[in-house]
């Protein structure tokens, strides 16, 4: 997947957590290349490690988090071989975040234009008249009603959509390569949420900035990706583009997601869940870390952890259901 | 923000009126007659009797405090007993030294208060964060006649730097403003660090530092800021009561101030003096308490849009 197109890999990334009871692998093994101009999902459950991956690359990671092995590459460049100062000098320029939490991801004692102004001002060499101008016409952009007048204005006299369009502008001021959404519009309203994933399609459109959703909506991910990683339990258990994996979604894990979303066309007694619960990352289970919820387990399941196999139509799955030798073998 | 501060200072109006009541009836009540004072125990009851109607002390309660804070209201707490000026001017010439001692002393106490907070805050659990809490306990729990004793001692008796007491160069000022702002200054350091740690977990720090801004502005711009809020409102109250007079340093250091004046009053018996001084200090402190709210208005934009 080395393609020259792609602007942003992460290659065998591993971030653990050094804590008292044990190292926990939050995310262990990560594979993602993002294509110029792309939107990626990172789809999965609390906990599987997705905001995990994206505070690793933005290296973030708060104590005692630290990404162990692997490789960050944007345009070429390993993130994790940076220095403290160049890191600052990429983080809010070329790699951009936008959080889960609108209601508290701004400060409140300073404006909204002079927190978006502020992320121009550390990365350009501009006066405060430009930045100010340019903030205004961000905010224009992402379709904040009468710009120059909500410049002065704080956070708090603000609605969590409006606050939300705050956020992308500061994430998008600078044009950067690459913009990490985690959970951008889970707390929102379903409403604002549609406009909000609408207009993070057109930016990236415009300024052809590529981009990583993160999110356990699997309904965000169908409206406003290309591409899609499953992830579970730190490690990708099914990537393919976002059409096939709707069409044809391989793995088990998947397979139990994607039914337990109603749907309006079938009149069902309950809703399909997926038996027991994520697993503990202190004491993974030996073999496949999905097998003791896996409908299709097989005795080679609880003794040996598959690999990424590829199919025939594009999709990559962690399952040995894919692996021709053990499904011939007959274990 | 005009209406916030207009409402706030029209909260502070009643609450003085009732404090110079509450003083006024507490003092009515204290056994004794303050004529024997004044004149003395030899005094014939004819006498007496006779100053105590000219001075109006025959008359019901509610009528000498209407005058009383009538008097008051125009500058004029009256005339002392025992030194027979009025007590505004001894006020006023004990005054001064008050303010330089609480401007020094709070000097002291955020110099030494706010940055130890901030480095504690961001060295947590490192020997240097327990280094300077621990400074600051000791400052907080050290009664302040006996460490300023043991100043006196060290400095001014055993290394001969400072002068032992009195209030007349800078040099007498170092001693009582370090002794006083040693205290302060543990309050405040305690409250920065746990206010700036409690600040730097929100979710707008973490925004700040995805935006690309070096830790150290991360930390002073964002985090500062709203950390402060809580401090500068323990600042302006520690300020005003600093203001109010430091009985304890004033009387160890010889600093002829609010509080020596408060003490000679309790030991004289001089009533009138004791009600001027108690009743200043506490329009000091309630001045403060004004003060640090409107303080507050000019940090957080929340409380000033009310």
């Amino acid at each position: 997947m080395s393609n020259n197109d792609s602007i942003f890999q992460i290659r065998g990334l591993k971030t653990q957590f050094f804590t008292s009871k044990g190292i926990v692998p939050a995310v262990d093994g990560v594979d993602i290349t993002v294509k110029k101009g792309e939107a990626v999902g990172l789809v999965g459950e609390s906990g599987c490690g997705k905001s995990m991956t994206a505070m690793s690359t933005m290296q973030l990671l708060q104590y005692p988090g630290r990404v162990v092995a692997g490789e960050i590459l944007l345009d070429g460049e390993n993130l994790l071989e940076k220095t403290k100062k160049e890191m600052d000098e990429i983080r809010g320029n070329r790699i951009t975040m936008i959080f889960q939490e609108p209601m508290t991801s701004l400060n409140p004692v300073y404006t909204i234009g002079k927190q978006v102004s502020e992320a121009i001002l550390i990365h350009e060499n501009v006066s405060k008249e430009e930045a100010k101008q340019r903030t205004i016409d961000i905010f224009r952009k992402v379709g904040i009603p009468e710009p120059e007048k909500r410049y002065n204005v704080f956070p708090h006299q603000l609605s969590g959509g409006l606050r939300q369009r705050v956020m992308i502008g500061m994430a998008m001021v600078c044009n950067p390569q690459l913009m990490i959404a985690d959970e951008p519009t889970t707390a929102l309203d379903v409403t604002i949420e549609a406009q909000i994933l609408y207009l993070m399609k057109q930016l990236q459109k415009e300024q052809g900035t590529a981009v990583v959703m993160i999110t356990h909506n699997l309904g965000v991910v169908a409206e406003s990706c290309d591409y899609v990683y499953v992830m579970y339990a730190g490690k990708i258990m099914e990537e393919a583009p976002v059409r096939e994996l709707f069409r044809d979604p391989k793995h088990p894990y998947t397979f139990g997601l994607m039914n337990s979303i109603p749907k309006m066309t079938e009149v069902k007694e309950h809703l399909y869940t997926i038996k027991g619960l994520v697993p503990n990352l202190l004491h993974l289970p030996q073999g496949c870390r999905f097998c003791p919820r896996c409908e299709k387990a097989m005795k080679v399941c609880t003794m040996y952890e598959p690999d990424l196999y590829e199919t025939e139509d594009g999709h990559k799955v962690r399952c040995f259901l894919y692996n021709k030798e053990v499904m011939n073998s007959g274990k | 923000m005009g209406k916030y501060i207009t409402k706030r200072i029209l909260i502070s109006i009643p609450l003085m009126i009732a404090v110079v009541l509450v003083v006024f009836l507490m003092l009515q009540v204290l056994p004794g007659n303050p004529i024997t004072v004044m004149m003395g125990e030899k005094a014939s009851p004819a006498v007496i009797e006779r100053v105590t109607e000219q001075m109006g002390l025959n008359d019901p309660v509610m009528v000498r405090f209407g005058r009383y804070i009538l008097d008051a209201c125009q500058g004029d707490l009256g005339i002392s007993y025992k030194l027979n000026r009025p007590i505004t001017g001894l006020i006023m010439e004990a005054f001064p030294n008050t303010v330089k001692l609480a401007i020094a002393a709070a000097l002291v106490a955020w110099i030494i208060g706010i940055p130890a907070g901030i480095v504690s805050a961001i060295r947590k659990d490192t020997l240097l964060d327990r280094g300077l809490m621990g400074f600051s306990l000791v400052g907080i729990s050290l009664p302040v006649f006996w460490a300023a004793m043991l100043m006196q001692f060290v400095f001014a008796y055993k290394l001969g730097w400072l002068p032992v007491a009195g209030f007349s160069t800078w040099k007498h000022l170092i001693m009582p403003a370090f002794v006083l702002g040693w205290a302060s200054s543990g309050t405040i350091a305690r409250l920065t660090r746990s206010s700036l740690l409690g600040i730097m977990r929100n979710d707008y720090i973490r925004t700040a530092r995805a935006k690309g801004l070096r830790e150290s502005l991360v930390v002073i711009r964002h985090g500062l800021k709203n950390a402060m809020i809580p401090v500068v409102t323990m600042m302006a109250m520690q300020f005003a009561s600093l203001l109010s007079g430091a009985v304890l340093t004033e009387t160890v250091f010889g600093i002829g101030g609010i509080g020596v004046l408060m003490v000679s009053a309790v030991n004289d018996r001089d009533m009138p003096l004791l009600q001027g001084s108690v009743i200043f200090s506490t329009m000091i402190i309630i001045l403060g308490n004004l003060v640090a709210d409107i303080l507050y208005s000019f940090l957080d934009p929340k409380i000033r849009e009310q």
